[in-house]
């Protein structure tokens, strides 16, 4: 009688611990499960003993049945395959399926890259004193951190990238001068969720800074990114680099291989969808708006607490330059239509500029581009995370006081 | 058993569709698999019966050699027959077409989207949508002509409008196989039919009995709203788990096959399917291009060139005049014919110029691949602006 109560028991507790794995790290649970993100941190926090609590409810089930005989065979081996299930998609799928190349990612020249990326294909850009690295989302999808140890012209910046939020951000990975070695965790609010490795602490891609530090808390420096076609990209960057992910071929691990397709195929439907449809793919935004479509892409960018955005229809429309003040601080935006690309710059001289061009040289002197810009970004994700934002303000003024 | 084997190995090599990504064929064997493709199934099956009841009958196969090949071969026969008549069913007559209200919920504003008209009943369609059914269209037709269709073809990139008729002949029409990166159907009669030409294949590209094809352009989708407040729209999801478990699993494996097919061939400049008898450099592979003829005319034209020439282009082509233009208000491309003797200087989406209403070019390919234009129109004029000499 005891061992019976010990099987069922077992199996409670390996449900209950691999159902919390299961809803809250599985990423693609959220299509159905939504929980609070408060909740989905503790579970992350306390991961391990979770996993081994699960795991001892069903070691003690299957010794139980072994042993004793107690509890029901069939019950025991569904259990098993759920708990196997629950486990590997919620524990071991989300770093198995996004693998990083932080430290690795491979950089072709654009002459090779013409093989896989088409002449109008835009690209994000990060660029250090005349060297640039274009990525292109779709080679971005699965290992959503790209970077190496040369770095960028020497510079330690890595490229965050979120398809659910169409968004590569580039940081350097360092807080307080500390490492930080990114994973992907999971995604919240249809943005991407990467983990510290050596801390252990989550970190939202918008936020850029660990969980644990709060709303005002440090995070790691962003570093401008920009978007342009990719043939625009080689006019400006002769000698620049394409991000290219390897892929795993069949002769050399039919399991990698087949694994990573089944995921590559449902990404694109994934992705599709986000992209397409009105509707965010996973329903948990906690903030909407209707001033804009919901999947505009929008570029982002904040001075201290002072959220902007704007759309490229609305910058060719204002004559494609803007002087505008952010947070008190003179800003330009400007449509290169050179270079096809949208460029967010300080201007610190002074005087509005009446002509600027891709490189950041106006007619009142050079600019540095604003790091923190959200290049493309759909709407409603930036909305959700910043709600705050006006909306392509002109000179300080907000255009768009109702729904458009 | 032999036999068997081959038979169903040729059948495989011929219609298997995405079988070409690792095996090469040849036009002619692919053209008489699809005039034959029950003979073959059933010789295949046929021999490969006589064989397995020969084995189990007196016991002289080897081993399991009988039980491999008969499941080997029920595979090479039952994969590509499983993959084109119920993975690649088509909705010639069956689609549904969605309000542009519905339509707003799945479709982005900026979204190219393929537009056939007629007395301004309008229909469009996302490449996203057509690409697993191919062909698409109603009982009652459109704006009360029946058996107007659209083809489609996401390795050309291409959707073309066809009154599905020859010669008054109503054609049922079967998505079959693609070749040169293009499609090609199999009527009722089974004689295959090229997407790019509409004319049977034993009648050769240039009869006068073939399907007429129907004027259709691209837009924005936010274009057709303006345009066509009261447009139809097709959408094609796959229907949920609780309606159809099997259908819902196995629409999902043959759409997840496709974009894992469609999506790199879309963004790399490398055909996946390499089976082109013209290769021309103007352009890259993968530029899309308006292309149309007159007579035996062809010419193809790029967006980008259009637009560089401030939108309108006059031209003479196969010794007529032609319109070609940007519109900038619907965010569509238009081809028309101009018979007004005068060249024009003004026209707009719907064809109204400063001499009079012009009809729309009925056959241009509108944004099709470059590749696949010029292997099936290898004659063409490329972005072309004096009159032809």
């Amino acid at each position: 009688m005891v061992f019976e109560l010990l099987f069922w028991l077992g199996l409670a507790v390996a449900y209950y611990f691999s159902y919390l794995i299961f809803r809250d790290l599985a990423d693609i649970s959220q299509f159905w499960l939504q929980t609070p993100r408060e909740e989905v941190v503790k579970t992350w926090y306390k991961r391990k003993s979770i996993l081994v609590f699960s795991a001892i409810g069903i070691a003690i089930s299957i010794l139980t049945h072994i042993q004793f005989g107690s509890g029901n065979y069939i019950v025991l081996v569904i259990s098993a395959v759920v708990w196997a299930f629950n486990i590997f998609v919620g524990y071991f799928n989300p770093g198995m399926m996004m693998r990083t190349q932080q430290y690795n990612a491979t950089y072709v020249s654009i002459e090779e890259a013409r093989s896989f990326v088409t002449r109008d294909y835009e690209v994000m850009v990060i660029e250090n004193e005349g060297v640039a690295r274009a990525h292109t989302d779709y080679e971005m999808w699965r290992p959503h951190v790209v970077g190496n140890e040369k770095g960028l012209n020497g510079e330690n910046v890595v490229l965050t990238y979120c398809a659910m939020t169409n968004l590569g951000l580039a940081y350097r990975p360092e807080i307080d001068n500390a490492p930080v070695d990114l994973k992907v965790m999971t995604q919240l609010e249809n943005n991407l969720v990467m983990w510290d490795k050596n801390t252990g602490e989550p970190i939202q891609q918008m936020w850029g800074r660990p969980e644990c530090s709060g709303a005002c808390g440090r995070g790691m420096p962003a570093y401008p990114v920009f978007k342009m076609p990719f043939e625009k990209f080689a006019k400006a960057y002769p000698d620049g680099e394409v991000f290219h992910r390897r892929r795993v071929l069949v002769k050399e691990n039919p399991v990698v291989a087949i694994y990573d397709k089944i995921w590559e195929a449902t990404f694109y439907m994934a992705i599709h969808r986000q992209k397409q449809e009105a509707a965010p793919l996973f329903p948990s935004l906690r903030h909407t708006d209707d001033r804009l479509h919901t999947k505009e892409n929008i570029w982002g960018f904040h001075v201290g607490d002072d959220f902007v955005c704007y759309s490229i229809p609305f910058v060719q429309e204002n004559g494609n330059l803007l002087n505008v003040d952010v947070g008190e601080r003179a800003i330009i935006v400007h449509w290169d239509e050179a270079y096809d690309s949208l460029g967010i710059w300080y201007n610190d001289t002074g005087t509005p500029v009446t002509k600027m061009d891709f490189f950041g040289k106006s007619d009142k002197g050079t600019h540095k581009r604003v790091e923190n810009v959200m290049a493309g970004c759909f709407y409603a994700m930036w909305f959700n995370f910043f709600p705050q934002t006006d909306v392509n303000r002109i000179t300080g003024k907000a255009v768009f006081t109702a729904a458009a | 058993m032999v036999t068997g084997t081959l038979i169903a190995l040729r059948y495989f090599r011929d219609l298997g569709d995405i079988t070409q990504v690792f095996l090469g064929v040849k036009r002619k064997s692919m053209i008489f698999a699809i005039r034959h493709e029950y003979k073959l199934i059933f010789s295949g099956l046929a021999c490969v019966a006589a064989g397995a009841l020969i084995d189990f009958q007196h016991g002289v196969g080897w081993g399991w050699s009988t039980k491999g090949f008969l499941g080997l071969d029920l595979f090479l026969l039952g994969f590509p027959w499983i993959w084109l008549h119920i993975g690649l069913r088509n909705q010639q007559s069956k689609a549904k077409f969605y309000s542009i209200e519905e339509a707003k919920k799945l479709i982005r504003p900026t979204e190219s989207v393929i537009v056939l008209e007629n007395n301004g009943e309008a229909r469009a369609h996302p490449d996203y949508y057509i690409k697993r059914p191919h062909l698409a269209g109603t009982p009652e037709g459109l704006g009360g002509e029946k058996n107007i269709i659209i083809t489609y073809c996401c390795m050309t990139h291409l959707g073309l409008g066809y009154k599905a008729e020859i010669d008054g002949e109503p054609q049922d029409l079967t998505v079959i196989a693609q070749i040169g990166n293009n499609l090609i159907m199999r009527n009722a009669e089974g004689e295959p039919i090229q997407q790019m030409y509409g004319t049977r294949e034993c009648d050769g590209r240039y009869s006068d009995s073939k399907m007429e094809q129907w004027p259709t352009y691209r837009m924005t989708f936010r274009g057709f709203e303006k345009a066509f407040p009261n447009g139809e729209v097709f959408v094609n999801r796959i229907c949920s788990f609780w309606q159809n478990p099997f259908l819902f699993l196995f629409d999902h494996m043959v759409e997840m096959a496709f974009l894992l097919i469609t999506v790199p061939h879309h963004k790399q400049e490398s055909l996946l399917f390499n089976t082109m008898d013209v290769i021309d450099d103007r352009l890259l592979l993968k530029e899309q291009v308006w292309g149309f003829n007159v007579g035996r005319d062809s010419v193809a034209y790029t967006e980008d060139f259009i637009r560089e020439q401030n939108d309108l282009i006059n031209v003479n082509v196969g010794g007529r005049d032609i319109v070609v233009a940007y519109d900038k208000n619907y965010e569509s491309v238009g081809v028309y014919y101009n018979d007004s003797g005068e060249p024009v200087s003004n026209i707009d989406f719907w064809g109204e110029s400063d001499r009079g209403k012009l009809q729309r070019v009925e056959n241009v390919k509108a944004a099709c691949y470059w590749c696949v234009w010029v292997n099936y129109f290898p004659e063409t004029d490329l972005n072309r602006l004096a009159p032809q000499s």
